[in-house]
């Protein structure tokens, strides 16, 4: 009962004209950038963060959510039309999708990942409204030991999932090192900044996400994106799936739904592993696995289902514990901390209506997606025409502009250049950057906890032992560290095949 | 299509590896002025130590893989990389004294160079509508205090 009163609370908050029309300028960028392959959402999300600094706080967090859960939308487009996936966890759908594509099926494809994904997006929402309120109300509980803790393992996590944990380890160092960059809020000295007194502040986050994400992504994109050869084109009625579609279908998006919705709300998966979970699901339960990559409705509608439920669930520790499970959910945080607001437990008490207006217009928001997919489904075909070499130097434009309207400083621009040009070179050397933009934003948080957990104890490290949720969280971080040791270890080893049984 | 990248057959681990110990060692060396403390009351050189020496801990584990592993081809894409990073630094040196309209112009027409199939008439017309675009979004839309011209 107290559940509808709070959403009665929040459909006042999210239908007001701002949110209202805020969520529907982030919903539609979001299909915009997710449809045009060589952007993704974090690179369009740190594009727009200059552009919150003229916005209320849930005017903000409602236009960037909606970049983000709208790019799963958009994404599978150009995945299904191209076989180039508009956003990282979209790479699954080109596996059916284009297949589908090719046997003329492309209008079934897109009107199917279109109702899984806006299924998907209901299911994770439920589960945010179930279970967000109580673990608020666990997270009261935590201490200063047990959100180090937490935060260790997120990054831990963020590691073992990525597809080298080593590399992904040296990155979140990475990022953790610079982010000591600027004043030391503890004693007031200035590190690393070389005589540079503009860096005495630190980098800030728009610098670092543009230079990671933008800037790296148009050099490594440019000249190479091909969109010229579409799949052929398809009317509206053609993209009514037949029965035997649904009937394949729905069960799928339900399993999906499932997994997405567990892999987002842990720390550190994200959209893109639980997309791959659903599919390799779906495969082994299926009765002719060897239909899959040959065009297998399940093989789009579960990932796309299950990445849509993870976008939802992912803002479950990011706004009742303040701990984000992958880049983008930091991001968010990043951009609530700018507003002024600290997400943690006191979130959902002390902003209720910023809470509850914001889960309302995540659903507002997806039903919007529902009719921008699906009778609008020609533009964004259209779109999908549109050249690379039209878009970037727009987006390097922006870039530019974006950087100098944080502090109004050209100096901003030139880090962003020295920040794109280090990204690139490790992006290069097959580094990924989504660690170590994760670590750069939970640094700070993490140095204030564990300070703050050691002057408690009197610097006596135990304090992460002797507190049970704590000491909890730890052996589930040495017990993921086993986990990634055995598997590279089996790895080694030539008999058994890749990670057959990794969660 | 003009050679505009460097492909090389190195091993990535290997050079990765060394990148990190380099940027490790540097990082170390500099928080060497920066006082240590106690665990109990850390001073602001503590965490960058122990974080340099953890960085470069994982640097030398991946120089140790390397040895176990093929050389790759790496491609660096050198020469997109200096015209996109080149534009936007004129975009800086240009926007406070000729102003966010003329840079903006000229960064366009410097970054449409990284595209082979690019035109002329297709770079100018480009040029006009990103920089007009930003002028009227970010200066007359949202108020960004930059002038649109020189004076």
């Amino acid at each position: 009962m107290e559940t509808l009163e709070f959403i009665g609370l929040g459909l006042q908050t999210a239908l007001s004209p701002s949110i209202l029309w805020y969520c529907f300028v982030g919903v539609f960028l979001g299909t915009l950038i997710g449809v045009l392959p060589g952007i993704g959402p974090l690179a369009a999300i740190s594009l727009l963060l200059p552009v919150t600094f003229y916005m209320s706080a849930s005017e903000a967090i409602v236009m960037l959510a909606g970049v983000y859960y709208g790019a799963q939308y958009g994404g599978s487009t150009a995945a299904i039309l191209l076989r180039l996936p508009g956003t990282a966890s979209s790479a699954v759908a080109c596996l059916d999708g284009h297949p589908m594509a090719m046997q003329g099926r492309a209008g079934v494809a897109l009107f199917i990942t279109t109702i899984a994904s806006f299924f998907g997006a209901m299911f994770g929402l439920t589960i945010l409204i179930l279970f967000s309120p109580h673990i608020a109300q666990l997270g009261l509980m935590f201490g200063s030991a047990e959100y180090f803790m937490l935060m260790l393992l997120g990054l831990v996590a963020a590691c073992t999932f990525s597809n080298a944990p080593l590399r992904g380890g040296a990155m979140v160092v990475l990022g953790l090192l610079i982010s000591m960059i600027g004043t030391d809020t503890n004693s007031g000295v200035i590190r690393y900044t070389f005589g540079m007194r503009e860096l005495a502040g630190g980098l800030t986050l728009v610098a670092m996400a543009m230079g990671l994400f933008g800037l790296a992504d148009i050099i490594r994109n440019v000249n190479l994106i091909d969109n010229s050869k579409m799949a052929k084109g398809f009317t509206l009625r053609s993209m009514l799936p037949n029965p035997s579609d649904w009937r394949l279908s729905l069960p799928a998006m339900g399993r999906g739904s499932l997994i997405g919705s567990f892999f987002g709300a842990l720390p550190g998966a994200g959209t893109s592993i639980s997309a791959y979970m659903a599919y390799a699901g779906e495969k082994r339960l299926a009765r002719k696995p060897e239909r899959f990559g040959n065009g297998a409705i399940e093989g789009v509608s579960a990932p796309e289902a299950a990445n849509n439920a993870s976008a939802q669930t992912a803002f479950v520790p990011t706004l009742t514990l303040g701990i984000p499970g992958d880049v983008t959910m930091a991001l968010m945080l990043g951009a609530l901390i700018m507003h002024g607001i600290t997400p943690g437990p006191q979130l959902i008490t002390t902003q209720t209506e910023l809470f509850w207006g914001l889960v309302v217009s995540f659903m507002i928001g997806n039903i919007m997606l529902l009719f921008l997919n699906i009778p609008m489904i020609g533009i964004w075909v259209n779109i999908l025409r549109i050249p690379y070499r039209w878009l970037y130097p727009a987006i390097l434009i922006f870039i530019g502009v974006g950087v100098f309207s944080v502090n109004n400083s050209v100096f901003e621009i030139y880090t962003v250049v020295a920040i794109g040009a280090l990204a690139y070179i490790l992006a290069a050397l097959r580094f990924e950057p989504a660690p170590l933009l994760l670590g750069f934003i939970l640094g700070p948080l993490m140095e204030e906890y564990f300070r703050r957990a050691l002057l408690l104890s009197r610097g006596n490290l135990s304090t992460f032992v002797d507190r049970p949720i704590s000491f909890g969280i730890l052996m589930t971080i040495v017990a993921l560290l086993a986990l990634l040791a055995l598997q590279t270890w089996r790895r080694r080893s030539p008999k058994t095949g890749v990670s057959s049984d990794a969660p | 299509m003009r050679i505009s990248q460097l492909t090389l057959k190195i091993n990535h681990d290997f050079f990765g590896g060394l990148l990190l110990i380099c940027i490790s060692g540097g990082a170390w060396y500099h928080a060497q002025s920066y006082a240590l403390g106690t665990l109990n009351r850390m001073g602001p050189g503590y965490l960058p130590v122990a974080l340099s020496l953890i960085l470069g801990g994982l640097g030398m584990m991946l120089l140790i893989i390397s040895q176990f592993k093929p050389a790759e081809r790496v491609t660096l894409r050198v020469v997109p990389m200096i015209i996109i990073l080149g534009s936007l630094c004129i975009f800086g040196i240009m926007l406070r004294s000729a102003g966010l309209f003329p840079a903006a112009f000229t960064s366009v027409i410097l970054a449409t160079f990284a595209d082979t199939r690019i035109t002329w008439l297709g770079r100018v017309t480009l040029a006009l509508v990103v920089s007009l675009f930003t002028g009227v979004v970010f200066v007359v839309g949202l108020g960004m205090s930059v002038p649109l011209w020189w004076s």
